[in-house]
């Protein structure tokens, strides 16, 4: 009758592994025992497994000093059958015992993103893309940089996020080793750097898109650029739910997706936009994205044509003009409660005019506000 | 003028005015200007826009009986919280005895800041003298006496020079000499005969000072009706008249080929008109901004006061041209886009909505082959419908890290002319 017995970890994770043929077996810390286990919570000879004669397993404390119970029960077992792949408490050591016959789940076919994503902890790839991200980085500030090129700009611009990136992979890779399950620092670091590139190029996709699209093309690239960030931040959590803590497949996606939609959710909660209203009133409002004149692509339209597209300009403008008297109409009803109490209008100072202005230039009403004498002095009246 | 010389030019002003108050501060012209001062005083009122709720005064300034039936004459800005807001806001009149009593407005004329108020109850005794309204302009440097409340602090009598009409300005103000202060707005400026030749609206600080041509004066008169007009018709007339005098001051700049100068590579318009004022500026390389930069900026910053916080009216046409030896095409196009563009006009969060806008690359017949990314953008008046900001800019790379921009705003226009300007505008360009 075959038996195998697992010396298992906290977390249920596997230390040691031994199969038996035998009608009985000895557990305990002495050296004459079939499973020996180091702990000094054991007994020399503390338990022992037997088949019955109907082929039924029995595990058996042998009068020990901390005895045998199960995990999350308080109960001392003294004897009692035992199922395949049950977990008992001996001392402090934690067993599973299986039957030879015990079913194995099918064999989870090798997946090349977890190749990749293991590839990717190798010295050399890590090496090399560590430099493909400091040639990124000297070449982003280069082009940036208006006026005199130092190096130490370099340093200077990318410090805070090269060192965000050292300490978010040192983390996940304590994490990991917390877990016991093996961290892989490189690959960690690694990913980042791929994230970063990713990113970087998506970016730069998108300003180009900017830069050759017309007004009808900004909301859906705008809405492609808040994506590329939410995009960016599920392949690293993806990735690295599987590098530092191999969460299956399935699970991690799900776990990853979750993350990130509560992310955007909390992002995206409706706000008070009154302060973007007065902003998009006074400035010119539309994006701004110039790059170098070869990487316009586009056909450009006829004078005639862009002239043509302004009259829609003007429904839009009336849709917004009744949206805003609404809404001023509101404001209003609540400010003429508020003044229903008498108020004292702040005296304004007379108009400040600079010496030396070229007539016509500034011009400054002269109709008095408000009582305000020079000099402080009362009003005749 | 630079910086220093104005400063002389501002203190020689000031010394001018000095000596001329001195030099009649005694003698028979002190004698003739009290006699003229007693003789005008029951004719003069202040004017106050009361805060119904609060019954705070909220604005003050003058005005001046112009006909017998207690008809005054004052600016729109003094009186327009009321015309705009009568359930907020109420108007009264004070006259030279401290007797008080409510006012109607008749008429107004935004585009020259006038009003006609009518005294609501009997006429207070004394007041029956209106001003006579002088039939010809006076002669430059004649004496002009402007009369008027400021900071309420007592009916004055202020003497200055005529200089004649401002030639930067579509709607041509009188240039006049003499400190006009806060609270005088809306009083008279008469000549030493005491016939009124225009109406106090604004001051630029340092005794200059303008003057509503009293012609604007005479017309507004003679178009009143007996009865008045409630105070919403006279809201939508507002409307037609600015949209009609825009109207107007675009046919007038597109009138005509214009002559043009030379911009970096382009021919543009400079000083096509009196009433554009025009400037340009530049930088040269430096360590720290290594391109150069021009700017050629016309305006005409002559601006329909409509509330407060709202005004329109002005014009302004930007062109501005970068280049660099130094930068390559993505540092250039890094500098081009600093660029901001703004509206001229003034205007407060309830005036105006958002800019809406359009914008692509476009292809002008008389600039190919260069390309135009261009954005017109238009914003609407919440309580003037109808009327329209425009907000313009067209930008182009050149070859070897050069980039040029044309940009216009226009203010209170409807957008069937800002078209037509704008076609006019962006035909007229070429290449140099």
């Amino acid at each position: 009758m075959e038996v195998i017995v697992e010396q298992l970890g906290t977390t249920n994770n596997v230390l040691d592994r031994h199969k038996f043929d035998a009608h009985t077996l000895w557990l305990g810390r002495a050296f004459d025992n079939d499973v020996i286990l180091a702990d000094e919570h054991v007994d020399a000879r503390h338990a022992r497994l037997t088949f019955d004669p109907d082929g039924r397993l029995w595990l058996e404390d042998l009068d020990s000093v901390n005895g045998i119970r199960r995990p999350r029960h308080k109960a001392h077992i003294e004897r009692t059958e035992v199922k395949s792949g049950e977990i008992f408490l001996i001392g402090r050591s934690r067993i599973r015992i299986y039957l030879g016959t015990h079913p194995v789940a099918p064999a989870v076919r090798i997946r090349l993103s977890e190749v990749f994503l293991l590839w990717l902890g190798k010295p050399q790839v890590a090496v090399t893309l560590a430099l493909v991200f400091v040639a990124a980085k000297v070449l982003g500030t280069w082009l940036s940089t208006i006026g005199e090129f130092r190096w130490s700009q370099v340093i200077e611009r990318n410090l805070g996020e090269v060192l965000t990136f050292l300490a978010l992979a040192v983390g996940v890779y304590f994490l990991s080793v917390l877990f016991r399950r093996g961290g892989n620092f490189l690959a960690h670091l690694s990913l980042l750097i791929l994230v970063f590139l990713l990113s970087s190029l998506l970016e730069f996709a998108l300003s180009v898109g900017f830069f050759n699209a017309g007004d009808r093309w900004y909301p859906a690239l705008e809405r492609l650029d808040a994506a590329r960030g939410y995009l960016m931040l599920f392949v690293y959590l993806w990735s690295i739910l599987y590098l530092a803590f191999h969460i299956p497949l399935m699970r991690r996606t799900l776990v990853s997706a979750v993350i990130v939609a509560v992310i955007a959710g909390v992002s995206n909660l409706p706000k008070d936009d009154s302060v973007r209203r007065f902003v998009d009133q006074q400035t010119f409002p539309l994006k701004q994205e110039w790059l170098p004149r070869s990487l316009l692509l586009v056909q450009p339209q006829s004078a005639g044509k862009f002239e043509d597209s302004l009259q829609e300009i003007l429904e839009t403008l009336d849709d917004k003009r009744n949206e805003a008297l609404e809404e001023r109409d509101e404001d209003e009803g609540e400010t003429v409660e508020d003044s229903a109490a008498p108020e004292m209008p702040a005296p304004e100072s007379p108009p400040e005019t600079e010496p030396g202005d070229a007539p016509g230039e500034e011009d400054e009403s002269v109709a008095g506000r408000g009582a305000a004498a020079p000099g402080a002095e009362q009003p005749i009246e | 003028m630079t910086f220093s010389s104005r400063w002389i030019a501002a203190g020689l002003l000031g010394l001018a005015a000095v000596l001329d108050v001195s030099a009649q501060s005694g003698g028979q012209y002190g004698d003739r200007y009290s006699a003229l001062f007693e003789s005008l005083r029951p004719g003069l009122f202040t004017v106050e826009v009361v805060h119904r709720a609060s019954n705070n005064k909220n604005a003050q300034g003058s005005a001046f009986q112009v006909s017998g039936a207690g008809v005054l004459a004052t600016n729109y800005h003094v009186v327009s919280e009321y015309v705009l807001d009568p359930e907020r806001f109420s108007l009264r009149y004070r006259d030279a005895q401290g007797e008080t009593g409510p006012l109607e407005v008749l008429e107004v004329d935004v585009l020259h800041d006038l009003a006609l108020v009518r005294i609501d109850d009997d006429l207070p005794e004394g007041a029956s003298q209106p001003f006579e309204l002088a039939e010809s302009e006076p002669r430059m440097g004649a004496t002009v006496l402007a009369l008027g409340n400021p900071y309420d602090i007592g009916i004055s009598l202020v003497p200055g020079t005529y200089n004649g009409l401002l030639e930067n300005q579509y709607r041509k103000n009188i240039h006049f000499t003499g400190a006009l202060n806060p609270g005088m707005s809306g009083g008279p400026a008469v000549n030493t005969d005491g016939e009124v030749v225009g109406v106090n609206v604004a001051g630029a600080g340092n005794s200059v000072s303008f003057l509503v041509p009293v012609a604007e004066l005479r017309a507004l008169l003679s178009s009143v009706s007996e009865e008045p007009s409630s105070l919403e018709e006279m809201r939508e007339r507002v409307v037609e008249r600015i949209i009609d005098h825009q109207a107007g001051m675009i046919d007038d700049l597109v009138a005509g080929d214009w002559s043009l100068e030379a911009f970096g590579p382009m021919m543009i318009p400079r000083e096509i008109r009196s009433w554009l004022s025009c400037s340009g500026s530049g930088s040269e390389t430096d360590s720290q901004t290594p391109w150069r930069e021009s700017h050629s900026n016309c305006t005409l910053n002559d601006r329909i006061y409509l509330s407060r916080s709202l005004d329109t009216g002005p014009v302004e046409l930007i062109f501005g041209w970068y280049e660099s030896d130094e930068l390559n095409a993505f540092q250039f196009a890094r500098v081009f886009e600093q660029n901001t563009f703004m509206p001229f006009n003034r205007s407060g969060e309830d005036d105006v909505t958002e800019f809406e806008c359009r914008e692509g690359w476009v292809a002008f017949e008389n600039l190919a082959p260069v390309n135009f990314k261009a954005s017109y953008c238009m914003r609407a008046y919440l309580d003037y419908p109808g009327l329209y900001d425009v907000l313009y800019v067209a930008r182009a790379l050149l070859p070897d890290s050069e980039g040029l921009h044309v940009h216009y705003t226009l203010a209170g226009v409807g957008h069937d002319k800002a078209l037509e300007f704008h076609r006019h505008l962006l035909g007229a360009l070429s290449w140099k």
